[in-house]
Parts: structure tokens; sequence; C-alpha cells
């Protein structure tokens, strides 16, 4: 089991698994994962993955992720019911869980509200920035990428990242504030990464505490009496982290039901 | 820019019209120039690349719309928080409501947003300049660098152009607190 999944992975008593549907992908919603390395799931994803980098949504076809997976096609249409889109979703759906858990590691280890931001900034900009994967879809195909990330098509990310930082924003802000500038985390990350144009590099760690020093702590007030409450809310990070995914598909779609508690 | 006028003019409108009967994918060079009343050599005289530099120029020409009326918009109000909160505002309903936007948005995103992706770059590039001149007219924070912050605040208005998020920005006192708040804080004293 690799550490970068175990980051990802607090999982609660009774082993929750995150659901998939962050797309409210009809065929998705659902539908656990397991994303422990070497699973099924995780070697059809993997080959997923390792499939569009190379040729793109177009070329890719079932039988090239079931060869890479080492599994049969029956096997892939079994897993991830839905064929090839339903597939994709899932793979950009997993990357996603597992980059939020790197972030939400690092907002657990800040010390500071200041540390925090720019930590969080710099890895998640980097992230979009070297992403083989993205980065091929973005150069070749756009248009795949695009539609989750314009417009209300962003909505889903922007949930799914408040969930997962707000809370450890709530060590520092109020409830309100942390939720607000989860979504700006969010907001800006896509905005620097996707679009280098000529602005500044927030990949680079010490840029972008500048940059969050300059454009972002003035207008926060840290509150200290939210320090009190603080592990409670930690408690709940994780929890939304699991749950995020499922928290964003529709309630009638919950096919597989979280275990017993 | 310059508005287009004559033929010019009418191959745009005609290619609008043409994209919301038939779609983005599905329009060609021939629709345009029958909708216009004008021929196929016409269209190549004013649009040497065919229909693709049609399709791409028609989605710059109404881009530029969008953003002549939200200056307009805004053009009166005293200071750069008033205009941005306005301009938050005014855009987001501007863009809730643009049928064809919200047409093409739901039928066909993947075409559509890789040719208005093309226009992004000219379109930050202005905007950014609009918002240069607003800063240099207003007090700002010791060490505030105008071009950069004029950028952070271009990216972070089309953030909120495109999807409010958990704001409501049909609430102008919500586009308050969110220009006081993550905008200008760090930048106008």
């Amino acid at each position: 089991m690799g550490e970068r999944h175990e980051t990802l992975a607090p999982a609660p008593a009774g082993g929750r698994r995150p659901r998939l549907g962050l797309w409210r992908d009809r065929e998705l919603a659902g539908t656990t994962i397991d994303l422990t390395e070497g699973s099924l799931q995780d070697r059809i994803l993997t080959a997923t993955l390792r499939c569009l980098g190379r040729w793109g949504t177009v070329k890719t076809t079932i039988d090239d992720i079931a060869r890479e997976a080492g599994c049969s096609r029956a096997t892939v249409y079994r897993t991830f019911p839905g064929g090839k889109d339903a597939l994709f979703l899932a793979a950009g759906e997993r990357e996603l869980l597992l980059a939020l858990g790197e972030l939400a590691s690092l907002a657990a280890e800040a010390v500071t509200l200041d540390e925090l931001l720019g930590t969080v900034l710099a890895a998640g900009v980097s992230t979009i920035r070297t992403h083989k994967v993205l980065a091929y879809l973005c150069e070749h195909e756009p248009g795949v990428i695009l539609p989750y990330v314009s417009f209300d098509g962003m909505d889903p990310v922007l949930g799914v990242v408040r969930g997962v930082l707000a809370p450890h924003l709530e060590r520092f802000l109020d409830r309100t504030a942390a939720a607000d500038i989860a979504e700006w985390l969010a907001r800006v990350g896509m905005a620097y990464g996707f679009d280098p144009l000529d602005g500044p590099d927030l990949a680079d760690p010490d840029e972008a505490h500048r940059f969050v020093a300059t454009f972002v702590l003035p207008g926060l007030e840290p509150c200290s009496d939210t320090l009190a409450s603080a592990s409670d809310n930690l408690a709940s990070a994780s929890d939304n982290l699991a749950s995020a995914s499922d928290n964003l598909a529709p309630a009638s779609n919950n096919l597989a039901p979280a275990s017993n508690n | 820019m310059s508005e287009p006028t004559g033929a010019r003019a009418r191959l745009l409108d005609a290619a609008l019209a043409c994209i919301d009967r038939w779609g983005l994918a599905k329009t060609s060079l021939e629709d345009i120039a029958n909708e216009a009343g004008l021929s196929r050599a016409t269209v190549y005289r004013y649009f040497p690349g065919g229909r693709d530099q049609v399709i791409s120029e028609t989605i710059t020409w109404e881009v530029g719309h969008f953003f002549a009326r939200l200056g307009e918009e805004v053009a009166d109000l005293p200071d750069i928080a008033a205009k941005l909160e306005r301009g938050l505002v005014f855009g987001h309903q501007a863009i809730v409501e643009h049928r064809l936007l919200q047409q093409v948005l739901s039928t066909e995103p993947e075409e559509f947003l890789e040719e208005l992706s093309e226009t992004t770059p000219l379109v930050h590039a202005v905007v950014c300049a609009y918002l240069a001149d607003l800063l240099r007219h207003e007090r700002l924070r010791t060490g505030i660098d105008v071009d950069t912050a004029a950028d952070y605040l271009a990216r972070l208005f089309f953030s909120y152009l495109g999807s409010q998020g958990h704001w409501d920005l049909t609430n102008p006192d919500e586009a308050k607190r969110l220009v006081a708040t993550q905008f200008l804080p760090g930048i106008v004293v």
C-alpha cells in the first residue's frame, strides 16, 4: 500500500470508501471506489490513465485498458458499468480525490493560516501543472477538460474542495470565512494552474506565500476563539473527504450503502 | 476593436443565427452565406480562413459585446470597488440569462469551450488593462504592483462570472462582501 493512498483514506471505523458520482454521471453514481493500490479498481483506473496519457480519449479502447490492467473486457465492464466515458470520469475523479487527500494532509500539518494557504495553493497549482495525463489532454483534447473547469461545470470541484479544506481552515477562521477561503483556494488554484498566461508562478511555494500574504490575508480576521473547537472540526475533515463524492451524488442513487456503523 | 460594418457584420450576425438554429458543429459556410444572403466567394473575401474563421470571430465578437455592456453598466460608478460589485452582479445575471450561451453550454460544451478558450488571452489582456487603469486612480497599499494586482483581479472576476459557487451573486450585499474580503483588501487602502 503506497503512502499517497493512505493520505486519502483516513477511513473511519467501518472502512467506508468514497463513492463516485461527483460529476453526476448516472452510471457511476453510488459506485464505491477502492483506493487501495493493487485492488482491481485501482489497476483498471491506473491502466485507464496510462492509456489516456498515451492516446487520449478518442483512440483509447476498452480493449487497450483491459490489456494494460491485465484483465478481461468483461471484468472492466463489470467493475465500472457505463463503458468508456464512465471509466474516464471515474479515473478523473480518483485523481481529484488523491490530489485532495494530499492537500488535506498539508493543510492538517500547517501551523499557521499563512502557512496553510501558501502551501496548499502551491501544491494545488503544481499538481495541475505537472499531472502528465491532464497536461496531455489539455494540449491535445482541451474540450474534454474544459467542461469541468468552466462556468457551472466547475461547481462540483468547488464543492468538493470546500468540503475537504474548510474544516482545516476552521482552526483559524469562523465557519463562513473558512468556507469562503476554501472556495477561493479552489478558484485561484484553477485560474493560475490552467492558464499561466503571464501571471506569477504559484507552483513555487515562495511566490504562493507572497501572493497569499499580499492579496487575501489582509481580508481575513483570524479568530482565536475558534481554536478551542479545532479538534472537533478536524475530526470532521477526514469524514468530509470520505463522503465528499456521495454528498454530491443524488441520494436515490445509493446503490451501495456505506457499511453498518 | 472597431465594430464591423456592412457585409462583415451581416456575416457575423448570420453565423450567430445559424449557431442558434443548428448548433456550432453543424453550421457550415454555406449555411452562413445563405443566411446572410451572400455568396461563398464573398464570405471568403471577408474571412479567408473560411467557416472556422467566421465561427471564431463570431464568438470573439459576442464576447466583445458582453464586455462592452458590462463596461457601460459600471461606467458611472465612482470607484473600483463599486464597479467590481456591480460588475459581478450584472455579469452573473447576463451570463445566466444569455440564452444562446446556455444553449451551446448544454448541447455542445466541448466544441464551444474550445472555441471560447481561444479568446481567453485577448479578453484577459483587455480586462487587465481596464483594471490596471482603474487601479492607477486608487490609493494603493505599499508595495502593490499594478499589473500583478490587475491580473489577480481579472482572474478572480472571471472565475466568479463563470460560476458563483456558494455565493449568491444576485444579492448586491454578498457581492459587496466578496469584493471587500477577496478582491481588494490587499490592494486598495
